[in-house]
């Protein structure tokens, strides 16, 4: 059997955990957390590692999706449940006081090209917590759409 | 052999002629000397002696019976909103997806998931990627019947995958795999638990716009019946999960022999020869490694001894919730790609403890099985697609992401018997302080 090696995928934790940081409010839901990060790698060039597959409700990330499950399991992110309309439960996505601790600990502890990555992420994820859900929606299908033609 | 089997669990199973000509292969014999639960058999449930044959026939029944149906739907659309090329797609495919549910367990080890971690950590493989290798090997007489090698095994490592929603089919939230193990398993181990799988299998649509296949994927009706259908699947799920595939006792001999086959490689049993050449591998069967086990000697033969013996098992001494820990950049990182490394090289650190004896104490993290997102066929006021845990409490309390940090120790670690508990606070103190240097 041929060995293979694993992609190693570094500061994907420390740069989700500053994203719901830098928001500024909880996300609201699962996809739209999924094209957030999408936007931020693929818009903006942030160095997030994820893999994107289109699937009919926009892109989406497997990857992403266990990174977040496992901040949850460490306690560093939670889900919190709001109820609206007759039958439905919305989830949004916050960074819990053991995950902002440990941010401010490895983003301090962190070298000056991750400094200046998260610098960024500020000044792009603000930009993104502006736009209305429709048009964050539809961005992010279009860039997947012309990502998708162009591979 | 006759072109159908008797199975206890789904009743006739009708045999593809391209199963016909290679199931005598020892291949596909191998499958029949591998139990389904491992080491669960002589442990915890004497009558889970059913095999991963039994249960690849099972999936490929069940991929074929679930394909039928989707395609019967489409076909039973109204004028105006039938998916003809969707239609046309799933039936082009049912012979791909029955095979590749055939074949998306035949690269698993002896003892089935004890195997998985010696197989990542030695050669950087998944059974799943060993799986692409044993179909290739059958290219011949599965494409003479218009079944494309590439796209069972994209379909089984979910690489390359052409259509989403054919691969959920085998591989994914709503996959026959799990429909045909969780009832399969809970069949064989004496319990009673299930559901309907026909019911179930009438509320799964394939989801999206018919003209934009690349797109589509498996997700559920939007009807009420969906939702509890779902519900009662991911009980049986869970309570599989806890009361059968994780059960204690099982679950230490299975790590301890483990740790013994990873022990024995080191050493230069011999067992690395058997795993690394897939010729040899294809004929390493649970008798044969048991044999390499029981023929070794120290660590490895006093294992074995121990697992046969269920009174001289490691003992559980700590089990905590892996948020009550802090860990580092490092660590976190290195959990995410990979939870089987993590314990192995905490196991390895916390054996320093007892110095002179390998694999002295155990860690074994576990993680909460939970399955990813499952929409249903509904979209928000956004447009965006609605989960079925947006409509189900059961379903969110159910799926909570959890991780738990496991420790066994060596019965013959001094004090044991006494001092588990004081022996728990001194390890879970052990493991913060591995984890701040990792």
């Amino acid at each position: 059997m041929q060995r293979k090696e694993k992609e190693v995928t570094p500061n994907n934790i420390l740069l989700v955990l500053a994203s719901l940081s830098l928001y500024g409010k909880p996300i609201e839901g699962r996809t739209r957390l999924q094209k957030i990060v999408f936007l931020l790698k693929n818009k903006y060039g942030l160095p997030f590692s994820f893999d994107f597959k289109p699937y009919y409700y926009g892109p989406y990330s497997e990857e992403l999706s266990d990174l977040v499950s496992l901040l949850r399991a460490l306690g560093f992110a939670e889900e919190k449940t709001d109820h609206f309309g007759l039958d439905q439960i919305r989830y949004d996505y916050v960074l819990t006081e053991k995950g902002k601790s440990y941010l401010e600990k490895y983003s301090k502890a962190s070298g000056k090209d991750t400094k200046q990555t998260i610098r960024k992420l500020r000044r792009c994820i603000s930009k993104l917590s502006l736009l209305p859900t429709p048009e964050l929606i539809s961005e992010a299908k279009s860039l997947m759409k012309i990502k998708s033609e162009t591979s | 052999m006759g072109n159908s089997f008797i199975d206890p669990l789904l009743g006739t199973i009708e045999i593809p002629p391209w199963l016909t000509t290679i199931n005598d292969e020892p291949a596909i014999h191998r499958m029949m000397r591998i139990k389904q639960l491992g080491l669960k058999e002589f442990i915890s449930f004497p009558s889970a002696t059913h095999t991963r044959y039994m249960h690849s026939l099972g999936t490929m029944f069940l991929a074929g019976k679930l394909t039928d149906l989707l395609v019967k739907k489409e076909e039973n659309r109204e004028k105006g909103r039938k998916r003809t090329r969707l239609a046309d797609n799933l039936k082009n495919n049912k012979n791909v997806l029955m095979a590749a549910g055939f074949f998306h367990d035949i690269g698993h080890g002896p003892f089935s998931h004890v195997l998985d971690f010696v197989i990542e950590k030695e050669f950087g493989r998944s059974h799943e990627e060993i799986a692409t290798d044993i179909v290739k090997h059958f290219a011949k007489e599965l494409e003479g019947d218009s079944i494309p090698v590439g796209v069972v095994n994209n379909i089984i490592t979910k690489v390359n995958e052409p259509y989403p929603y054919l691969r959920g089919i085998i591989n994914g939230p709503l996959d026959v795999d799990k429909v045909d193990y969780l009832l399969r398993d809970s069949y064989n181990v004496g319990l009673k638990y299930s559901f309907d799988s026909s019911q179930f299998f009438d509320q799964i649509a394939v989801l999206g716009d018919g003209d934009d296949l690349e797109k589509c994927q498996l997700g559920l009706e939007k009807t009420p019946q969906a939702v509890v259908c779902a519900e009662l699947f991911l009980l049986v799920w869970k309570s599989m999960y806890t009361l059968v595939y994780l059960i204690q006792k099982s679950r230490i001999a299975e790590k301890m022999l483990e740790k013994a086959i990873l022990f024995a490689i080191d050493n230069g049993y011999g067992i690395k020869d058997d795993i690394e050449n897939i010729d040899r591998y294809m004929e390493l069967d649970e008798a044969k490694l048991l044999s390499r086990i029981r023929e070794s000697d120290g660590f490895p033969k006093e294992i074995y001894k121990r697992i046969f013996d269920t009174s001289k098992l490691y003992i559980p001494v700590l089990e905590e919730d892996l948020d009550s820990f802090k860990p580092g950049q490092k660590f976190s990182e290195d959990l995410l790609k990979s939870q089987d490394a993590v314990s192995e090289k905490m196991t390895k650190e916390l054996s320093k403890l007892e110095s002179g004896r390998p694999y002295s104490i155990i860690c074994d993290l576990v993680s909460s099985k939970n399955p990813k997102e499952i929409y249903i066929d509904e979209k928000d006021e956004n447009e965006e697609p609605i989960e079925v845990k947006d409509k189900s409490y059961v379903i969110r309390a159910l799926t909570q992401p959890q991780v738990l940090v496991k420790t066994y120790v060596h019965p013959e670690v001094p004090k044991i018997e006494k001092y588990t508990q004081e022996l728990g606070k001194g390890i879970k103190a052990e493991i913060q302080r591995i984890m701040d240097g990792w």
